[in-house]
């Protein structure tokens, strides 16, 4: 290291070495070697076809050797080198950055920030390889003019790295473009820093899809501005003009199929910019009416007036359906008093382009957030499971058509609520309501209890609006589910869902029900609770892990578990990933059920698909039904198959509703050793049944216990006088209903003895 | 999927794998070393970078479409029952990494008895086993045939003996339109040699010699679009062959010889060009002007590769030097003003195969992909030669 040079010199020497590596550059050397901005000028070999690189030339204007500036200032290596191209290498050319004709052209060579992209080596010297690849692989589609490339797309020119910044809500403008040319201004918000002209100085802007009249004197608030002291700037409301091509000369609307480089510095050059895409005509009438409507007003600051014209493209944008490619300017008038013009003093006809950004509307976030299924989504419960929930598809663009919550924010749940709110006291379904406004969302708002609401259609509408395809429920309340259970398919439409967490947010489930609402969410928690694994047990049934009542019945969404805001998160996350990756086309029901590793972050989920439950009418109470989960059904045939000569049976493990007036079954327990199997009897033996029933129920966290018995008919045969005896006997010895459930060879019957 | 061609730096031998536009694979000869298997050699592990380009079928099993052996020489069949998987479909090893052929491609010479003029190494007995194996499936099952049991025969043999299994036999002269009976439209390779010599011809015994190499003209489709590459390909065919093929066709199929993209036959051997020995004769040798021709229909800035040893200027053969000369001689006028590239000296230099795009604008070298760079930067240059640390 000789001492004396600068130190950015000698990291210009250190990257001329390790540019010289490289296999495609030919000759390298340091042209420029000053304290802040060094130069190494390199010829750089261009791959092509074998017969563009013998003609040294290619038909796009690229060279088979093509001399490049390297070029590091200030800030290097914090700081990526810059790397430009000759003074007249060929401008029409997309991924070129927007600059001056009289600026040497400068390649985009990686998507996003390039500092960002040459800092992400660990390596420097990885660094300068990797922008040098960037660069070969640009020239070389530079040389055989892919960069635009009708398959992939039009490519839209390049805005990213600029200053100033135009929200717009594209899908609105694409609306708004007729075949006929046109030009409209619309209301817009606008943010400017002040102070500083230089770097630093930047002008946001929010364009509305409300009309702006420019001769309207009754608008007193168009062209308003107030200062904002704390960050030295100016916000204000302006217009954006939007503009549309008149037709071409054929009267067809006008494909503009060349590629202008982005080089508008002044008004005039963006008249001209706007003559040759046609819409020269309106832009001329837009800036007349702009002057006239300021005739005889004047304002203390300049005003930034954003401008787009859109250009339709000779086919499809890349990543995009549309052909229209909007190209955004802005400039700024000046109305002081005395003028003569808008634009007095040299340089304020300054015109910039700026970056383009979309809105949040659904459309926009579904592409940053593809899921398999978008369908518009009502969520019932807006409590922490429900809030985090409804963010999650609502910022994957899933429309959510509702939110149904009874109770007000208050200040415990500001613990895990995904809304943060200073002021306390208003609906949680309200403010998360508002929230998602944002995104483009417009929820409607339900404060009543969703039990009562589905009884009536009024009440059916308002937690699942038209056009509801599916409904989350997140309240984890046995009522909600059982009511969201028996509603019928056709008075209530929706696929529903239910979330839940479980062993203070160490668990979590997502239930979805089947099409045709069979096996229903409350069919799917029992059958989950019948086959959970140990470790999932132990944190459902565990009393000490609190609200083990959510899954025995009495829970609601009032209750609440102690854990942190990131354990909720992570489980509500998962669970709604695994809602948005579910397939509209599966049938069956499914359930997933997740938990932690113990001492671990690491979450383990099943996803198991349960086929629908078989419905058994009861004889003696009407209304009432057994459903016998799919693998009980199997069960049990496989034991009739085994006995074909005798009648065979044993116990029924599950639940019973009484609101639901249903037995689910959900798990059998075999016929005790001592119980008699005979061609015309079934008698179920007594031997440490008991004890069985008791742990199977211990087992099940008090959830399931014995609802009645199963037995064989050899014939296609009902309840025999024996059967119906039997049934009198068990309803005498307790309140909830034992069915007495029979097989034959054709169908179950099902029986439960008649009460006073 | 980018059509592409690769060829594996394999010093003197061949093993070029085309990838179709549709993401077909076609691999054409393959010689892979106990060196190139050695973790602890430097040699450049084409079986490695071979199966990192090759897909996965539904079965777990990688896979080649199509795998020509142009000849069952040592230098183009090496390597092949340590990496392939040959014998019935069905018995493939479960969890296997053995390469599965869809579809053989083969000479004829798999029907003939080896003799003294003809002895085969147990890589090509192998492949001579397998292609007997698959010729009789055809016989049993005609089109039933599935992938792993198919074959093609490059050109009619002698005697009749590939009269009853025409369906799988390519004429000399003849059209190959698909790999493993995929979707025609990828490319058509135009079948120029075995040729099928008259035994009453005065040159039956010149031409026989070296008469088993496949020779074929590609025309690979890039983008979508027809004929953007062709790739003459030869194998080890000697002189007489290229004199003899260029003099039957050249009136009527010049075009059959045209390329973008030539590989030097017998690892650019001067014995593809000239009856006369450099070491009688020295400078003074004369090249076949026919043969030339037929070498010499290069278009627009071809390239011509030599898969190859490095090319020095002594008395081996192969690579010859003069060789060398003759090729660039064929790519320096205006009309043409190509590129020739040898194999090995192309990856000493830039550690990875060789390897060539076809696009909708045609075909062009290959950039490296990024995860190359790290040479370039110096990692593992440490370890490049023994150092001294006192």
């Amino acid at each position: 290291m000789s001492a004396g040079k600068s130190e950015l010199v000698q990291h210009a020497e250190h990257l001329l070495r390790v540019v010289r590596r490289h296999p495609q550059v030919r000759s390298a050397k340091l042209t420029v070697a000053e304290a802040d901005d060094c130069r190494v000028a390199v010829m750089f070999e261009v791959e092509m076809p074998f017969d563009v690189k013998a003609r040294g030339l290619s038909t796009t204007g690229v060279r088979t050797l093509e001399e490049v500036e390297i070029v590091i200032r200030a800030g290097y290596p914090w700081k990526s080198p810059t790397i430009y191209l000759r003074q007249d290498f060929p401008r029409d050319l997309p991924h070129l950055q927007p600059s001056p004709a009289d600026a040497l052209p400068r390649p985009c060579l990686v998507d996003g920030s390039q500092d960002e992209f040459f800092s992400h080596f660990a390596l420097i010297e990885s660094g300068i390889i990797g922008l040098l690849e960037q660069l070969a692989s640009w020239l070389a589609n530079a040389a055989v003019d892919s960069l635009i490339n009708p398959a992939q797309g039009w490519e839209p020119a390049l805005r990213a790295g600029l200053a100033d910044t135009l929200i717009v809500d594209s899908e609105f403008l694409e609306e708004k473009t007729s075949a006929e040319g046109a030009w409209r201004s619309y209301r817009t918000y606008y943010l400017r820093s002040l102070g500083k002209t230089g770097p630093g100085a930047f002008t946001f802007l929010e364009a509305g899809t409300e009309l702006a009249s420019l001769f309207s004197k009754t608008d007193m608030t168009l062209f308003q501005s107030q200062r904002l002291s704390k960050i030295n700037g100016i916000s204000g409301t302006s217009v954006m003009a939007f503009i549309t091509p008149d037709p071409d000369d054929a009267g067809n609307p006008r494909i503009n199929r060349r590629y202008l480089p982005e080089t508008v510095t002044n008004l005039t050059q963006l008249h001209s910019r706007a003559k040759a895409l046609g819409c020269g005509r309106h832009f001329r009438e837009f800036m007349e009416t702009l002057v006239k409507n300021w005739g005889m007003y004047q304002f203390g600051t300049a005003i930034p007036i954003a401008v787009i014209f859109a250009a339709r493209r000779p086919f499809h944008l890349i990543g995009s359906a549309s052909n229209l490619e909007h190209l955004p300017y802005l400039f700024e008038i000046y109305p002081r008093p005395g003028r003569t013009t808008l634009w007095d003093e040299p340089g304020e006809d300054t015109v910039k382009p700026t970056r383009l950004l979309s809105r949040a509307t659904p459309q926009l976030l579904r592409k940053l957030s593809p899921v398999t299924s978008a369908a518009p989504t009502a969520v019932i419960g807006a409590g922490s499971v429900g809030s985090k929930a409804a963010l999650h598809l609502a910022r994957a663009g899933v429309p959510v058509t509702a939110i149904t919550d009874t109770l007000v924010l208050l200040p415990h749940n500001m613990a895990r609520h995904a809304l943060v709110r200073p002021s306390l006291g208003s609906g949680k379904a309200e403010e998360l309501a508002t929230e998602l406004k944002v995104l483009g969302q417009t929820p409607a708002v339900c404060f009543e209890d969703a039990v009562e609401q589905l009884r009536s259609p009024d009440g059916r509408q308002a937690l699942a609006p038209d056009k509801t395809e599916r409904v989350l429920n997140s309240t984890a309340s046995l009522l909600v589910r059982e009511a969201l259970s028996i509603v019928p398919k056709d008075a209530f439409p929706p696929r529903i869902s239910e979330v839940a967490l479980f062993g203070r947010g160490e668990g979590a489930f997502l239930l979805q029900e089947g099409t045709a609402r069979n096996p229903t969410i409350a069919d799917l928690l029992t059958e989950m609770s019948a086959h959970a694994t140990t470790a999932e047990r132990n944190l459902l049934f565990n009393p000490e892990h609190g609200l083990t009542e959510v899954q025995i019945g009495q829970g609601c969404g009032s209750l609440t578990m102690p854990m942190t805001d990131a354990r909720l998160s992570a489980m509500t996350a998962a669970a709604t990933e695994i809602f948005l990756g579910r397939e509209p086309e599966q049938s069956s029901g499914t359930y997933a059920i997740g938990h932690r590793l113990a001492g671990d972050p690491t979450t383990h989920w099943r996803d198991i698909v349960v086929e629908p439950f078989i419905e058994v009418p009861v004889e003696g109470r009407n209304g009432w039904q057994v459903r016998l989960s799919p693998s009980v059904d199997r069960r049990i045939r496989e034991e009739v198959a085994l006995y074909s000569h005798v009648e065979t049976g044993g116990l029924l493990i599950g639940t019973t509703s009484a609101r639901c007036q249903t037995i689910t079954v959900v798990d059998l327990l075999p016929a005790p050793e001592d119980s008699r199997r005979t061609a015309g009897l079934f008698e179920l033996g007594t031997k440490g049944l008991k004890k069985a029933i008791k742990a199977r129920h211990r087992a099940s966290g008090g959830s399931l216990f014995d609802v009645g018995t199963w037995h064989s008919h050899l014939a296609d045969m009902g309840p025999s006088g024996l059967d119906r005896k039997t049934a009198a006997q068990l309803t005498a010895e307790r309140p909830p209903p034992s069915v007495l459930l029979i097989i034959t060879p054709d169908r179950y019957h099902a029986l439960v003895h008649p009460v006073d | 999927m980018t059509a592409s061609l690769v060829f594996f730096p394999v010093a003197n031998g061949d093993m070029t794998l085309i990838t179709l536009d549709n993401g077909q694979t076609i691999l054409i000869d393959i010689k892979i070393r106990a060196a190139a298997d050695d973790e602890n050699d430097d040699t450049y592990d084409v079986a490695s970078d071979l199966k990192d380009r090759l897909k996965t079928d539904s079965e777990g099993r990688l896979y080649v479409d199509s795998f020509l052996l142009s000849h069952p020489d040592q230098d183009h069949i090496t390597g092949l029952e340590n990496h392939f998987y040959l014998g019935p479909p069905a018995d493939y090893p479960k969890d296997s990494c053995l390469i599965f052929i869809r579809e053989m491609w083969s000479s004829p010479i798999v029907f003939r008895r080896a003799s003294t003029q003809h002895v085969l190494c147990a890589d090509a007995k192998a492949w001579a086993k397998e292609a007997r194996r698959r010729v009789q499936r055809f016989k049993d099952d005609k089109f039933g045939t599935v992938d792993g049991d198919r074959i093609l025969i490059m050109g009619k043999d002698k005697d009749g003996k590939t009269d009853d299994i025409t369906d799988i036999v390519v004429e000399q002269g003849g059209l190959i339109t698909s790999a493993n009976r995929g979707s025609s439209g990828q490319f058509t390779g135009r079948l120029l040699a075995p040729m099928l010599v008259a035994e009453d011809d005065e040159l039956v015994a010149l031409l026989e010699k070296n008469n088993s190499s496949v020779i074929i003209n590609f025309s690979l489709t890039g983008g979508g679009n027809a004929d953007k590459c062709r790739y003459l390909t030869g194998g080890d065919a000697g002189v007489a062959i290229w004199e003899r093929l260029w003099q039957n066709h050249k009136d009527s199929d010049p075009d059959w010889f045209t390329y973008d993209l030539l590989q030097a036959p017998h690892h650019c051997s001067w014995r593809t060009l000239s009856y006369d020995r450099w070491s009688e004769m020295g400078e003074k040798v004369k090249v076949c002007e026919d043969a030339r021709s037929a070498l010499g229909q290069a278009k627009f800035g071809a390239t011509i590769v030599a898969s190859c040893k490095p090319i020095l200027k002594d008395d081996s053969d192969p690579p010859h030097e003069r060789a060398k000369r003759e090729y660039v001689s064929i790519l320096k006028p205006d009309a043409v003003k190509g590129e020739f590239i040898c194999t090995s000296e192309y990856t000493n230099a830039n550690d990875r195969p060789l390897e060539f795009t076809v696009t909708f604008s045609g075909v062009s070298k290959k950039l490296r992909a990024a995860a190359a760079a790290a040479t370039t930067v110096g990692v593992s240059a440490v370890a490049s030669s023994a150092r001294g640390h006192g």
